[in-house]
């Protein structure tokens, strides 16, 4: 499927690509509200981490420095002869963490209840992961039980890439989808457990044989987010992606208009 | 048609009115329609709604409800009732496609395990 933004993809696709970097440290560009809540509470996190961190480090070192042999046995140095115990101390070393504890567990709890909020869907899709591909499901027109729009979705081999494609992310179909829009993703395997993964969406869904897991997501931007399975599932684990392109509604429509008349 | 129409695109914007249309079309080159009755009927873009029976992320037993429900609704009101076709537009938007083929096919068979 030759996607409207694919005349670029080739020349700017360090720009474009939500997708894993060589080297990457950090998150990738985030895509959907949950994602930027991941990403502003890992940052709220790493700096208490880094506030206990340098705390911890100097409290130890002093320690380490003040209760050696030979500065215990200097007749100078009263502190070392006569710190045995101290209550208030060890008041204050539990009660601190606490605080500290409390602070972080704010917004973690924030974010996880917020990822439960329910919103009606407007669009649902349903993911199928199979040994050793996925398949997609838009039913919400299908005028009966065999009319779905329903495809697989084929990792393209690194022979038959062209230039500026990814390797080992890029697919022949996509999934299209609308920006702006809530959508209900149901996902599923037919045969052993996968996981379905979009890290810019911030999806990480297990699909289970016999359950149905259901994610939802609001992209806020358009682009095309690329995804790997996430659940050790046979000998092509690592050659299942997903590929997420986010249209305006209207071009969504368009496309789903004439995957249903190839029906 | 028009005020339809216009009150559609004040409620859902133009964009959700040209995707009506365009739906329409869509539909009607699958339908052998002969359904030309002079309002177009109005397709509005949605899906299985929420619902608060099935609130966690374990949406299978919400799926196999709405289909139990869809053939419930058919044996109670008949096959030709407008009144089922929400419950079978949500048991085709939840349900993978391999589900309700093979129910259906247990249902030929007489084996289906639900009541109706």
């Amino acid at each position: 499927m030759v996607s409207i933004y694919s005349f670029c993809f080739p020349l700017l696709s360090f720009l474009l690509a939500d997708a894993a970097e060589s080297w990457q440290v950090s998150f990738q560009d985030p895509a959907t509200p949950i994602m930027q809540g991941i990403i502003d509470f890992h940052h709220d996190v790493f700096g208490f981490m880094l506030f206990i961190l340098g705390f911890v480090l100097w409290i130890i070192s002093r320690t380490l420095w003040h209760f050696t042999i030979s500065e215990s046995y200097r007749p100078d140095n009263e502190v070392v002869a006569k710190i045995v115990h101290n209550s208030f101390v060890e008041i204050v070393w539990t009660v601190a963490p606490s605080f500290m504890l409390i602070a972080i567990a704010v917004p973690s709890f924030a974010l996880l209840y917020s990822m439960d909020e329910v919103v009606e869907p407007s669009v649902t899709l349903k993911v199928v992961g199979h040994q050793w591909y996925w398949s997609y499901e838009y039913a919400d027109y299908a005028i009966d039980d065999t009319t779905a729009v329903v495809y697989d979705s084929y990792i393209i081999p690194e022979d038959d890439l062209e230039l500026g494609q990814l390797r080992l992310l890029e697919v022949d179909s996509r999934v299209v989808l609308p920006s702006n829009t809530h959508i209900r993703v149901i996902v599923t395997a037919a045969d052993v457990l996968h996981s379905w993964a979009v890290p810019s969406l911030g999806i990480k869904c297990d699909a289970v044989p016999g359950r149905l897991n259901q994610v939802s997501i609001y992209m806020q931007r358009f682009g095309v987010f690329f995804g790997q399975c996430s659940e050790l599932c046979g000998a092509n684990h690592g050659f299942i992606p997903i590929v997420v392109e986010s249209v305006s509604f209207d071009d969504f429509i368009i496309w789903l208009e004439a995957k249903i008349s190839e029906i | 048609m028009s005020s339809s129409n216009s009150l559609a695109s004040w409620l859902f914007g133009s964009s959700v009115v040209r995707a009506e249309e365009a739906e329409e079309e869509a539909a009607a080159a699958v339908e052998e329609a002969e359904e030309e009755e002079e309002a177009k009927p109005e397709i509005k873009v949605q899906t299985a709604p929420f619902d608060a029976r099935f609130p966690t992320m374990n949406q299978t037993k919400h799926c196999y409800t709405r289909y139990n429900e869809f053939h419930k609704c058919v044996k109670e009101k008949g096959e030709d009732c407008e009144d089922c076709n929400f419950y079978a537009r949500a048991y085709r938007s939840l349900c993978p496609s391999e589900w309700v083929e093979k129910w259906n096919e247990e249902r030929e068979a007489g084996n289906f395990a639900g009541k109706y």
